[in-house]
């Protein structure tokens, strides 16, 4: 039988019972080919709203200059969308990232003046590591869900930003001219340096999750984490250092949204926790933890961005985005969870259910290495 | 073979299986106590290379509480565990493992989000440089399930949670054998199983014997321990009541096992 050929690697046998055993795996679906099948339902329906968004602006969206608008949009929820991603992949939440993010970039703003930019950058980079380790000592040594830790968290940053600034926003008369380095154009493109840096920093986190041991021990704790435990990887360590990884990430978006903006307010960070989130579900993480992808993140955080900027080309009011968002997260989790069945209905429909499953797993034998990570 | 108490009459048969000299696993005088309930009294029994034992009794006999200090998750309160023949003392799980016991739960061996190489080499990642070493874990485990007779598996590449419980039992068993732990633990192995898959299980316990693992099975089933052991230790009330070497799985032997479990002397 065909199918046997596809699926079975180096394991055929003479047994009888092979074929059937084969059929079996095959019909309990094997999650890499579930997986990759979310990700063409996701990009499927990012290329439905784009072509929506695109007539709704008159064709505004997909020309040179728009597009890099979009990539600058998605950069600045997409590196924290990166940390949040991982996080959540080792089964844990951060709800503070948006006053962490807040936090960072008003310490950078208000220090590079004095002790230079590059020093700037690490103490900065500190502080997210500082609430990053906090959410993991409380988490894990108190043993209470980080949903609860994090939400208390940014609850006391969100009050210390407030004593320390009274309220005022933080801006700079003139940027250094290093800032360009995350805020300035590419040569004449109108894409920015910082979406380098995401899509380059996204690249090694990626390699991280599955080429690493640390990785591996990410989607242990994650998916399981008293088997992981029990056969000897260190849980506690693992998801600390994903605290601390996450906060990092917030810290570089302020860091990067002060380099371009000029300015940061207490109200900056108000709904990226959210956000980053819905980028991370939209791209296919698991909200229970053990499953997902970095690259999902991405085009999560590419799905905002679209979202953003072709509202505004579209001439709609600003009020509209979380409308959109809410609409178009529910769509893709939905369609997530319905796409196997909708998969298997494509499949009897048309008739050429070998010809899917021959290419359905050649695709997922790469998410399981290079993306699912299983 | 210091077989115990023969306090009820149960036939008391010294095991003829001797592999080489020093057993995997031996316990000598193991006591556990609650307070001031006895949870384990006394407790002796060991388990040759390459042999299985299963351990019987009914629910309360004091199996799970030997299976914990086996396995590092209590410590008893008096006696010895010797493992190869040298005195260990566990102080947690971890301690246990890497001395050389395989613990083989129900539920908490494998990550089910995980693909099946990913799980056997989870804690143990074979590296090249920084970088996980993928293309020699994943013929490492091709192999290796090859050798313990898993050879239906679709792909390495699946997810274990689309694996079937006698699968997943496999993989567990099979990285117990790679990773050359000197004992092997399986607490009720086949207690969600099919008939199908528990013989399958069986086969691949024959195959971690084969390899000179010693192997002590926690079982309810007598009939299926008489199936997959060399010997059957009885226990009941915290204590080893009888000791059975299997030599012949008919229904006399069934039933004199079954009088023991349950207290009723033959």
């Amino acid at each position: 039988m065909s199918l046997g050929k596809t699926v079975v690697e180096e394991t055929s046998t003479g047994d009888s019972d092979a074929s059937e055993d084969t059929v079996r795996a095959f019909k309990s679906g094997g999650i890499t080919r579930y997986i990759s099948a979310r990700m063409m339902a996701v990009i499927g329906m990012i290329i439905i709203v784009v072509l929506v968004l695109e007539i709704t602006s008159r064709e505004q969206l997909l020309t040179g200059l728009n597009i890099g608008g979009v990539l600058n949009a998605s950069s600045e929820i997409g590196f924290i969308a990166i940390g949040v991603t991982a996080l959540m992949i080792g089964g844990e939440f951060d709800l503070s990232v948006g006053q962490t993010f807040v936090a960072s970039g008003m310490t950078f703003a208000t220090i590079y003046t004095s002790v230079g930019v590059f020093p700037a950058i690490i103490v900065s980079l500190a502080i997210g590591a500082a609430i990053g380790m906090l959410n993991g000592f409380i988490t894990l040594g108190f043993g209470i869900p980080s949903f609860i830790t994090t939400l208390g968290t940014s609850y006391v940053v969100a009050g210390l930003i407030l004593m320390v600034t009274t309220g005022q926003p933080i801006t700079a008369v003139t940027l250094p001219k290093s800032f360009s380095i995350f805020g300035g154009y590419i040569g004449s493109t109108s894409i920015r340096w910082e979406v380098v840096w995401w899509l380059g920093l996204a690249v090694v986190m990626a390699i991280v999750l599955h080429k690493t041991t640390f990785g591996n021990h990410i989607f242990g704790a994650g998916g399981h984490a008293d088997a992981s435990r029990n056969i000897g990887v260190r849980v506690g360590m693992t998801k600390m250092a994903l605290f601390v990884l996450c906060g990092m990430f917030s810290a570089f978006s302020g860091i990067v949204l002060f380099a371009h903006l000029g300015d940061i307010e207490a109200s900056a960070g108000s709904g990226l926790q959210l956000e980053a989130i819905a980028a991370a579900v939209i791209g296919g993480t698991a909200l229970f933890g053990g499953i997902g992808t970095i690259y999902g993140g991405v085009i999560g955080s590419f799905f905002l961005g679209v979202i953003t900027v072709g509202l505004v080309l579209s001439g709609a009011s600003t009020v509209y985005y979380e409308l959109f968002v809410g609409i178009v997260l529910i769509l893709a989790v939905a369609l997530q969870a319905k796409t196997e069945g909708i998969t298997s209905f494509v499949k009897r429909a048309v008739g050429q259910r070998s010809w899917i499953a021959e290419h359905a797993h050649g695709r997922s034998t790469d998410t399981t290495q290079a993306g699912s990570a299983q | 073979m210091t077989a115990s108490a023969t306090s009820l009459g149960a036939t008391e048969i010294t095991p003829n299986v001797q592999h080489n000299d020093i057993p995997a696993l031996e316990l000598r005088d193991i006591t556990k106590r609650f307070g001031a309930i006895v949870a384990v009294d006394k407790v002796n029994f060991s388990i040759a290379k390459g042999e299985v034992l299963a351990l019987l009794g009914d629910n309360g006999a004091g199996k799970s509480t030997v299976v914990k200090m086996i396995s590092g998750a209590t410590s008893p309160t008096s006696g010895q565990i010797l493992l190869d023949g040298k005195r260990m003392v566990f102080r947690n799980s971890k301690s246990a493992r890497l001395a050389g016991i395989a613990t083989v739960y129900q539920d908490l061996a494998l990550v089910p989000t995980m693909n099946v190489w990913r799980n056997f080499f989870l804690g143990a990642e074979l590296k090249r440089g920084w970088r996980l070493d993928v293309k020699k874990m994943r013929a490492e485990t091709q192999q290796v399930l090859r050798e313990i007779g898993l050879r239906n598996l679709s792909s390495i590449d699946q997810n274990v949670m689309k694996m079937s419980g006698g699968e997943q039992q496999a993989l567990s068993i099979g990285r117990a054998v790679h990773f050359q732990q000197k004992l092997l633990l399986l607490d009720e192995p086949t207690a969600a199983l099919s008939v199908k898959e528990t013989n399958k299980v069986f086969e691949y316990i024959m195959r971690a014997k084969e390899s000179g693992i010693g192997v002590l099975v926690i079982m309810h089933n007598t009939l299926q321990a008489l199936t997959v052991s060399d010997r059957v230790t009885v226990m009941r009330h915290g204590r080893v009541v009888a000791n059975y070497a299997v030599e012949e799985t008919g229904t006399d032997m069934l039933n004199m096992v079954n009088a023991a479990i349950s207290g009723i002397g033959p």
